[in-house]
């Protein structure tokens, strides 16, 4: 008997199926993949295993009998739990009361030291630790992961499903995840993983279900295949898994960070007294654990948050209190984190995004009146050089995917051949087709001798660009490692806080 | 005379006043703090306070008993609390727009049946006070706190069982998770629209009990608008006091000492005109809520309407 069959499950949202027909069978004991690309379906399918939606079509069988979750404690009930991308914690409570949340059959008033007791033998059984007392919200995401697969587990779950689990995570992380998930294999429990880390995928689990469009493509067991069939499978085509990497003449230094401390919007220093230097034609790649000051270093670059003391120099000259549009009028072009928050408006149209650098020079403008005709000219000649995939340039920006408003950004900040680009995470939430692009075109920045300062949460696309890699820790820079994939350990020590020991 | 206005302040009759004058604000405080928490800002706290404070004299005048009154304020309070929530939780409509309407309706609907349901009532039954053997013979202290009515006593019980509730149950837990991430508690087979529909219920009969506090005993009849900016300070109340409960009340305390002390200081200035006194608990709202305003966070998912994917 199967532990876990869909039939023909269909998803549809309006006109889109977001999964069409997908049928797979999974074992007891089995490690499932499901791969595929942002917007492949991965989490319309589980969310409706986990009880979250109801399939448009099809039937889902647990143990062999059909079942038609309502809500996720139904599903939670037949064993049945899931530890979600984006975490489902409420930060203001504590970590003992989140769990709480997941616990079928609570009294009124619940006993919440039996639970504690029942949460840390569990704890034990399957090698994890999470400080149950203290508030959610100020755990690292680490251990919010954790809470959230205790809490996954409390009810004895046969199947856990978890969705993207190691995006957030450091390597150690990621290897003391894998090690839980063996233990809980060992125990008899089925897990459900999805991920397009194909690393991992071959390393933790037993099969593979690859998804494309909404549709399954193919169900592989692990030991038939490879990275690079299951890279093909995925995007559909053949992927250049390895980029080579520009080569440019290293020039005189661009850039030079001085004793730089800045504080957050609460006034807590996350910046401390930090120091950085760049060379033209040099790509550093800063690494870093979220939350680790990149937010508030950044910010301070782009020209958006006073430092509490410390120099920026650029060419030498003092910029440190240079405004945001002072910066870009020297050369500085800024990618920042948050697309749609501060890197777009997304009411406004793609044209009206384009030029919202560039409107105030002329020929766009004049003596405060805006030109239309030629601020449509140069959105057209973005919308072609930069291969922005958009109906109409007056279309509103958010109804672009998120690889095509990324591409709005980089046009209208590399029109102008900006000697420097801070960019931040560029490539989060897109796919492997659209990441690279923006890999090329910043490459190609790099060959006409620019600077570029990439801060980013993904090590993967660190090694792949930098020239050197800077970790920050705490608000400053721990150590630097060349960027080989060789250094991923050594990188993986420094994101943790573990600073380099003094080789003889 | 400056002689005359501190002894009245000394008094037990002063600090007596004062409480009863913070038991409107106080309830309806506590009241917000269950919708607040369930991430829902009542805007419509004042016109709850005043439908309250209508169907109290209502109830009480056609029961003959002023208990009749508090069910029956306490009725018309869960009514408005489900007029709030249709709009505002199945709807999902902006919670300002729907407060204010609350407001209006409330004002509109007691001064129509006013005019039919209470014409020529001049008085209706209220509560008496009731000392609490023992605890009121300690002097001073007990004189004041404890010498009391019953709308006194709930709130001192409410204060107590507000807490409990949202530190110690079940229903806290689900109340504070809504409020603070409403997608986790949908995530845990939690109901959203459940759970802040009973912390919008729980606000509308606090609120309107609070209410009914006016006509039931303070004044033994209704009057046009008698709420008076009460529910609307109880809405300062709750932030200045942190969603706490007990910081919450002894806050309105504060406003309580306030209007009682205006009411003092006119017998005692008798040529200061009465209005300038009378603004001092609104001029007091405003600065206690720039000046006091503590760390303490709001409700992450405050006012933000709750839309399943």
């Amino acid at each position: 008997m199967k532990l876990l069959e869909l039939k023909d499950i269909s998803k549809q949202y309006g006109t889109m199926y977001a999964n069409d027909k997908i049928s797979l069978q999974m074992e007891k004991g089995e490690i499932r993949a499901l791969l595929g690309e942002n917007g492949a379906g991965k989490t319309t399918l589980v969310k409706m295993i986990c009880g979250l939606s109801k399939p448009t079509e099809g039937e889902i069988f647990w143990k062999g009998k059909k079942v038609d979750f309502h809500n996720p404690s139904e599903a939670r009930k037949c064993g049945i739990s899931m530890v979600h991308q984006h975490f489902m914690l409420a930060d203001e409570l504590t970590v003992l009361e989140n769990i709480t949340l997941g616990i079928s059959h609570i009294g009124a008033v619940p006993d919440y030291r039996k639970i504690k007791e029942k949460v840390t033998r569990l704890m034990d059984s399957v090698g994890l630790s999470v400080p149950l007392n203290l508030k959610v919200g100020d755990l690292s995401i680490g251990f919010k992961q954790r809470a959230e697969i205790v809490r996954a587990l409390y009810n004895g779950t046969e199947l856990l499903i978890l969705d993207e689990p190691t995006a957030v995570l450091t390597p150690q992380e990621i290897k003391n995840l894998l090690e839980v998930l063996r233990t809980l294999k060992e125990q008899g429990c089925s897990i459900i993983l999805i991920s397009h880390k194909l690393n991992e995928i071959m390393e933790i689990c037993d099969s593979v279900s690859i998804l494309r469009d909404g549709r399954l493509i193919q169900t592989l067991a692990i030991s038939s295949t490879d990275t690079n069939e299951l890279a093909r499978l995925m995007v559909g085509r053949e992927v250049n898994m390895k980029l080579e990497k520009a080569v440019a003449e290293k020039g005189k230094r661009l850039l030079k960070i001085e004793n730089l401390t800045v504080k957050d919007d609460f006034g807590t220093r996350k910046v401390k007294k930090l120091n950085l230097e760049i060379a033209e034609g040099e790509i550093v790649g800063v690494a870093g654990v979220e939350g680790n000051g990149q937010k508030e270093l950044a910010d301070c670059l782009f020209g958006v948050r006073k430092p509490e003391e410390g120099h920026v120099y650029f060419e030498e000259e003092d910029i440190t209190f240079y405004s945001a549009r002072q910066r870009r009028n020297i050369g500085i072009g800024r990618v920042p984190e948050d697309r749609q928050k501060t890197g777009l408006i997304m009411g406004f149209s793609v044209n009206e995004n384009l030029n919202s650098e560039s409107y105030m020079q002329r020929p766009y403008s004049k003596g405060g009146m805006l030109n239309p005709g030629k601020m449509m000219e140069f959105s057209h000649e973005m919308i072609k050089r930069f291969g922005i995939k958009v109906m109409d340039a007056r279309e509103a920006v958010d109804a672009l995917s998120g690889g095509n408003q990324q591409k709005v950004i980089l046009a209208r900040e590399l029109c102008f051949s900006p000697k420097l680009l801070i960019i931040v995470n560029p490539t989060r939430g897109m796919d492997v087709g659209a990441s690279e692009y923006i890999y090329q075109k910043i490459f190609e920045l790099k060959k006409q001798g620019s600077a570029v300062l990439l801060i980013s949460t993904e090590l993967d696309e660190i090694l792949t660009l930098s020239d050197r890699v800077e970790v920050i820790f705490d608000g400053n820079m721990i150590g630097s490692t060349e960027a080989t994939g060789d250094q991923i350990w050594e990188i993986g020590r420094l994101m943790a806080g573990i600073k380099p020991e003094a080789k003889e | 005379m400056s002689e005359l206005l501190a002894q009245s302040i000394l008094s037990v009759a002063f600090w007596h006043s004062a409480i009863r004058l913070s038991v409107t604000t106080g309830t309806a405080a506590l009241g917000e703090v269950y919708a607040e928490k369930s991430g829902t800002v009542n805007i419509g706290l004042e016109g709850m306070v005043l439908t309250g404070a209508f169907f109290g004299a209502v109830g009480s005048y056609y029961t003959n008993s002023p208990w009749g009154g508090l069910l029956l304020a306490a009725v018309s309070g869960i009514v408005m609390a489900l007029i709030h929530s249709l709009v505002t939780v199945f709807l999902s409509a902006n919670q300002v727009v729907a407060g204010t309407a609350i407001n209006i309706l409330a004002a509109g609907i007691t001064t129509f049946l006013n005019g039919i349901l209470l014409k020529h009532v001049s008085n209706i039954p209220t509560f008496s006070n009731f000392a609490i053997p023992g605890l009121s013979r300690i002097p001073f202290v007990g004189e004041i706190f404890f010498d009391q009515n019953i709308f006194v006593y709930l709130l001192y019980v409410m204060i107590f069982v507000t807490w409990f509730l949202m530190k110690k149950t079940r229903l806290g837990l689900y109340l504070r998770t809504v409020g603070e991430n409403p997608k986790a508690a949908d995530s845990q087979g939690i109901s959203v629209i459940r759970t802040k529909l009973t912390g919008m219920m729980i606000c509308g009969v606090l609120a309107a009990i609070g209410g009914s506090f006016m006509p039931l005993f303070q004044l033994g009849l209704f009057s046009q608008n008698m709420s008076g900016g009460r529910g609307f300070i109880a809405l300062a109340v709750v932030i200045v006091g942190g969603w706490k409960p007990s910081l919450s009340v002894l806050t309105a305390l504060l406003f309580g000492m306030v209007e009682a002390f205006t009411y003092t200081f006119q017998t005692c200035y008798p040529e200061v005109p009465y209005q300038m006194v009378m603004m001092l608990p609104y001029i007091i709202t405003i600065v206690v809520y720039v000046f006091m305003t503590g760390k303490a966070k709001a409700p992450a998912a405050l006012a933000i309407p709750y839309e399943k994917e």
